[in-house]
């Protein structure tokens, strides 16, 4: 019982992980479109 | 539970997991397919629940079957191709391998949501498949098809690395084709046809290549919409070894383009997100840039205030939002403050309240006509202490802006706008950025010469020493960045201060 209780939350701490870390990927990519605006006729 | 040919009817812990990866799968496809994803999710929340309910309350094996048969396609359409391969991998492995190999590309992302629910679609399905295994009624079997789904995730994941390193590959009979994509016409004319000219001298003056390079010149007209037919047209059919553009309205339509080709794309533009450092890199100095320089030697002038009379455009308040940045962290105060729309034809009335101000500078900047009217009419007005970012040098009559002074892209060697003049006694030198595009040709040439992946190439490169002066990039950023100069207009004609 103890095994699987530990079994189930290393696997919840898993997806935590994927999940967390996958936010702050996303959130840091440089590449997003940021706010700028795009230029348009002098460059 | 009732067992039909090997498989059982699972435990409820599989119908949960398909419901939950169903709703993980909804809201991800609520970005491509819209309101239609909806019905996406009730097809996959309903069949898989009442196929669960018949084979667990008559043993149907019909029922049974088809619940198999949905949870394979979860597991395999939505877990391993979309979750697995095109977000999760990009999102950990492309994140980690781009930033500890440059022959990886920096991973593109959709919208935050998007990205998050596809991590959760592949955890989701990989718990699909792991209750679905319970179905195989024979403990050998299930063992056996978990060590091929663990040997199958394993090999995505190396083809995964495989597949999106960027390899040199050598071009094809020898020929590089280098895009140039940028609009000719309208408002753009002389600035697009100068950027072609540029383009055209580069290529011009390469000597023992150990390739041919061809340019395909493009018109992508003023119309970013219009331009997308071009830019396809260019990559996907003509297939372009790398592009090198301008004008930032066509270089952000561009940009997928080429990272979709997995081929350079060099822009002549100032929007910082289009150089990802990627496939796509920018190379003109920033409006930060300019801001600085127009402060430095604003100061070096003695000048303490301004007035701003500038048309509301987006580039040109993109100048003033630095440059009114740097004023104030130098101590230039700001007097006065006018913006016009394009509509404007009489400036006097703003000219007047600018007076009123005593400023020691006037900063102007608008687009042509608006750009010469107001010149004329300063100068009918006998003012004639003005001063801009750029614009004097693609004023049509740069002798009604004589003696302003404006900061405008370097030239190290101003042989080469002269050699440009001689070469195309018709064409206009535009300042703004000739010396860029050149050089952009010149570091796609010189990538390939060295027998190395253009995208790779640009990615390493640091510094590049060309007609603009020294470039430098950080390493990750996809933006070259170069000091400005300063100009005046003397005798009706830009000349850079110092030389």
């Amino acid at each position: 019982m103890i095994r699987k209780t530990l079994v189930w939350l290393f696997v919840v701490a898993v997806i935590g992980v994927m999940l967390g870390g996958a936010s702050l990927i996303v959130m840091n990519n440089s590449a997003m479109p940021g706010a700028d605006v795009p230029s348009g006729f002098l460059h | 539970m009732n067992s039909r040919n090997g498989l059982q009817v699972p435990g409820w812990a599989s119908p949960i997991s398909v419901m939950l990866t169903a709703i993980a799968i909804t809201a991800n496809h609520v970005y491509p397919l819209g309101g239609t994803a909806l019905v996406l999710g009730t097809v996959l929340l309903a069949a898989p629940a009442v196929l669960f309910a018949l084979a667990r309350r008559t043993g149907n094996p019909h029922a049974l079957a088809g619940y198999v048969l949905l949870n394979i396609w979860i597991v395999l359409g939505f877990g391993a191709i979309k979750g697995l391969w095109a977000i999760t991998l990009p999102v950990f492995a492309g994140t980690f391998l781009a930033s500890s190999f440059s022959a990886y590309p920096k991973p593109v992302f959709g919208p935050y949501w998007f990205e998050i629910s596809g991590v959760a679609m592949f955890i989701g399905s990989v718990f699909v498949l792991y209750f679905g295994l319970q179905m195989l009624a024979i403990r050998r079997y299930r063992a056996l098809l978990a060590t091929a789904a663990l040997v199958a995730y394993a090999s995505v994941v190396v083809a995964f690395a495989a597949t999106t390193r960027d390899a040199w590959v050598p071009p094809a009979q020898g020929v590089v084709r280098i895009g140039v994509i940028v609009p000719t016409e309208g408002p753009y004319a002389m600035l697009g046809n100068s950027f072609v000219k540029a383009v055209q001298m580069a290529k011009d003056d390469l000597k023992d290549t150990k390739y041919r390079y061809e340019l395909v010149v493009r018109d992508s007209g003023p119309d970013p919409e219009k331009a997308k037919d071009v830019i396809r047209q260019v990559v996907r059919v003509e297939k372009v070894d790398a592009i090198v553009g301008g004008i930032s309205l066509i270089g952000q339509v561009t940009k997928p383009y080429a990272t979709e080709a997995r081929i350079p794309h060099l822009c002549v533009c100032t929007v910082n997100w289009i150089g990802d450092g990627a496939y796509n890199f920018t190379n003109i100095p920033s409006p930060e840039a300019e801001g600085v320089l127009w402060a430095k030697e604003a100061r070096r002038r003695g000048i303490k205030t301004v007035a701003l009379i500038t048309q509301d455009y987006p580039s040109i308040n993109n100048h003033v939002k630095a440059l009114k940045v740097e004023a104030a962290r130098v101590g230039l105060s700001i007097v006065e403050e006018q913006r016009f729309d394009a509509s404007v034809t009489d400036f006097r009335p703003l000219i007047v309240r600018g007076e009123r101000a005593h400023p020691d500078v006037y900063y102007v900047e608008a687009l042509e006509p608006g750009l010469d009217r107001l010149g004329q009419q300063l100068s009918e007005t006998g003012i004639h202490n003005i001063s801009a970012v750029v614009a004097p040098s693609l004023s049509d009559r740069p002798e009604l802006f004589e003696g302003a002074w404006y900061t405008d892209s370097n030239l190290r060697d101003i042989a080469f706008k002269r050699r440009f003049e001689r070469k195309y006694p018709e064409t206009r030198f535009a300042t703004h950025m000739m010396p860029y595009a050149y050089d952009s040709v010149n570091m796609i040439v010189q990538a390939f010469e060295r027998g190395q992946n253009p995208a790779v190439f640009l990615r390493n490169l640091r510094t590049y020493d060309g007609t603009a002066g020294l470039l430098t990039k950080a390493p990750g950023s996809g933006h070259f960045a170069s000091a400005p100069a300063v100009w005046t207009i003397a005798m009706g004609k830009p000349s850079l201060l110092g030389q």
